[in-house]
């Protein structure tokens, strides 16, 4: 059995900001690229193999080899007010803090909030909510008047059209099995289900997927 | 072209990482009697029988050392008669893949013909290494000894 003990980078620092700094860490920067800290990992390995692990491993190569589903989609899922949604994170460029939104007279408020400064950028802020009727008219809903931290803006573009709306929370981009998905129930409102290409439960809530196409679509009409 | 460094008494060797299939930990092998000391065993990969060829004691007639480092490199290979096999070497410290020119390989000068898979040989910053022909290793040892008796010992 043998380790190298000699563990230089236990004493001088992986990032060389204690004195006395190693010479080399002007050349790898970090303690991982230096030839000393993988040999020393190499060196682990030299190690005898214990019984119980040889007989898990055999073990382990003996059964059939277990394949998960390989037809993934990734989604990052949302909330607006009490619906949990879904767009594929390919249409997802990115995710802000909140912040104000002014509006423009003589537009569809009901769908078309206002414009957003993000980046220096310029951005439409629409309402998902109110495109798909979850709001019943009331889209102050979207960003309550009371502080909320978890609120967030979602900024998607799709065929160099970009749209930004809020969504009163975010769980995240999620990996989501293709078979889990299901159709849509007829017992979805019209307006609802028009837009939303299929269902998925994730974490026992019901998440419906966006049909990216038609809210782009539907967003890019209410603008006229 | 990428390689697989390994150790066979603290001397480099390399395979291509084309005929690799997998390299697994050092598994429980099944012994097999009456055969070449080379021969390590039988290993159950996924419920089929793979011949395991250690290739320290094949190369310097030592075994390999039991070490977390020694693993099995299952390779594919063509037996005599054409077929498509899979069988596993055995060598210690598996740990790196080199990227060498392929055509910088030249002879090494010296041949025993009873060790033909012992193939040409490279310098390289770090020593010289030698390649290993694995298709002349498995041919030689699992077609003419093994493909018989074992189709005898697992029927």
């Amino acid at each position: 059995m043998t380790i190298n003990t000699d563990n230089c980078w236990k004493t001088i620092g992986v990032w060389g900001n204690q004195t006395p700094r190693c010479p080399e860490l002007d050349r790898v920067i970090h303690c991982r690229d230096c030839d000393v800290f993988s040999k020393a990992g190499r060196g682990l390995l030299e190690r005898e193999l214990p019984q119980d692990y040889v007989s898990e491993r055999t073990e382990l190569l003996a059964r059939k080899k277990e394949v998960g589903s390989l037809e993934v989609m990734s989604a990052v899922i949302f909330r607006i007010v009490d619906e949990w949604l879904a767009v594929t994170t390919g249409i997802v460029q990115e995710v802000s803090d909140i912040r104000p939104v002014h509006h423009i007279p003589y537009t569809n408020i009901r769908k078309i909030k206002g414009i957003v400064f993000i980046r220096g950028e310029l951005h439409i802020c629409v309402s998902i909510g109110g495109l798909l009727g979850i709001l019943k008219g009331d889209t102050n809903k979207e960003q309550d008047t009371q502080i909320d931290y978890t609120q967030r803006l979602i900024i998607i573009s799709n065929d160099g059209q970009k749209f930004v709306f809020p969504a009163n929370e975010i769980l995240g981009t999620q990996r989501i099995s293709l078979n889990e998905l299901k159709s849509v129930p007829s017992t979805f409102s019209n307006s609802m289900s028009s837009f939303i290409s299929n269902i998925f439960e994730f974490k026992g809530r019901t998440v419906g997927l966006l049909d990216e196409q038609r809210v782009m679509d539907g967003l890019k009409e209410s603008l006229t | 072209m990428l390689f697989l460094r390994f150790l066979i008494r603290n001397e480099k060797y390399v395979i291509e990482t084309s005929k690799v299939v997998e390299v697994i930990p050092l598994v429980q092998l099944k012994h097999v009697p009456r055969m070449p000391s080379c021969v390590a065993g039988l290993c159950n990969y996924r419920g089929s029988p793979i011949p395991v060829i250690d290739l320290c004691q094949l190369v310097e007639v030592t075994p390999s050392r039991r070490f977390y480092s020694t693993r099995i490199v299952l390779v594919n290979y063509q037996d005599l008669n054409g077929e498509k096999r899979i069988a596993g070497l055995l060598a210690e410290r598996i740990t790196e893949t080199i990227d060498l020119d392929d055509s910088r390989f030249i002879g090494s000068g010296v041949q025993n013909q009873e060790s033909p898979f012992l193939a040409e040989v490279m310098t390289t910053e770090n020593g010289i290494v030698q390649r290993i022909e694995i298709d002349s290793v498995l041919q030689n040892i699992l077609s003419v000894t093994l493909s018989e008796d074992q189709a005898a010992v697992l029927s």
